[in-house]
């Protein structure tokens, strides 16, 4: 007996258990299961409770690893956001003092500052994430991406604006707010230098994408060889 | 990437030319001498993962409009590369006794 969709009772059944996938999944693969579980049911000869034990244990599995998975992406978030604030920290420290036997007093034009700092503070992240990240997880671009990219142009962009503020320019007299968190809170009151966000968002997003393209292409080689 | 075991069966079957679903999962059952019996869950999960990783490919439906799969150069190597390894790993167990030799 079948419904107005030309399902049979069981169909109705399994198309039921397919709403345990994400809507994506079954949107895209939904149709094809049903038929290969249509041609499953004719050909295994096993009881029918074995094969709905079969079928059911299946369904559960798979569909608690795509949720999973979809979970992965969160996890793999918040740790690249976690190593982004580490190596941002990190990296504002360094070239804050790297520079100040060298430039004490001297007023660095933001522009090659904001972008030489984009530079290396993109370089370092990808290459942190690199180390940090399961190789499974490197193909995970747009979640670890976005970390990599939007949370350190916040924090040192916020950074440069509250030392430009208070220092005529000059970043590398700035002990007021040492922590790049800090400078993130109190920058976001007083931030208005947008050719410098922008300078550094560029310098950034550019190194921290050259470097993940040049690492994925290679590992591409590798496997074309 | 190195495929699950479930992902390691649907490329090896597809390893002598394209197959759609209910195919692969008869492959597979046959491929392992009845050892893994792949329902349409864990067969399309795989699918999703390979066509994610660029591994396979859709191609042409068959006869019966079914959607058809195929592996790509990518995936091809990394069968080939996967079968290797445990090729290795089944002579070093010989060599140390774990397995007998086949001869």
């Amino acid at each position: 007996m079948t419904d107005r969709h030309g399902l049979s009772g069981v169909e109705r059944v399994y198309t039921a258990l397919l709403r345990l996938y994400p809507s994506e999944f079954r949107d895209e693969y939904g149709d094809e299961m049903l038929a290969a579980f249509r041609e499953l049911r004719r050909t295994r000869p096993e009881s029918p409770l074995r094969f709905w034990l079969f079928v059911a244990s299946d369904v559960f599995t798979s569909a608690a690893r795509l949720h999973l998975e979809g979970m992965r992406w969160l996890a793999t978030a918040l740790f690249g956001l976690a190593a982004t604030v580490a190596t941002a920290h990190g990296v504002t420290f360094f070239f804050r003092y790297f520079y100040h036997p060298y430039f004490e007093g001297t007023a660095i034009p933001p522009l090659p500052y904001g972008a030489a700092l984009g530079l290396v503070l993109g370089v370092s992240v990808a290459a942190a994430q690199w180390l940090l990240f399961p190789a499974a997880e490197r193909r995970a671009g747009r979640w670890a991406l976005a970390s990599a990219v939007a949370l350190p142009v916040a924090v040192l962009f916020c950074g440069t604006a509250i030392e430009q503020a208070l220092d005529g320019l000059n970043p590398v007299v700035v002990v007021h707010h040492p922590f790049a968190l800090d400078v993130l809170v109190v920058g976001f009151a007083r931030s208005g230098h947008w050719n410098e966000i922008a300078t550094q968002f560029v310098a950034m997003a550019m190194s921290a994408l050259i470097i993940r393209v040049l690492m994925l292409t290679r590992e591409d080689r590798r496997h074309a060889h | 990437m190195t495929p699950t075991r479930a992902e390691f069966h649907v490329l090896l079957a597809l390893h002598d030319g394209p197959r759609h679903g209910y195919g692969l999962m008869q492959d597979v059952g046959e491929l392992s001498g009845g050892e893994v019996q792949i329902g349409p869950g864990t067969l399309y999960t795989a699918i999703k993962r390979l066509r994610a990783s660029k591994l396979i490919s859709e191609t042409d439906a068959d006869a019966d409009r079914r959607r058809c799969y195929k592996l790509t150069k990518k995936g091809r190597t990394v069968v080939e590369e996967e079968a290797r390894r445990l090729d290795e790993l089944v002579r070093a167990a010989r060599k140390r006794g774990v397995l007998r030799s086949a001869s």
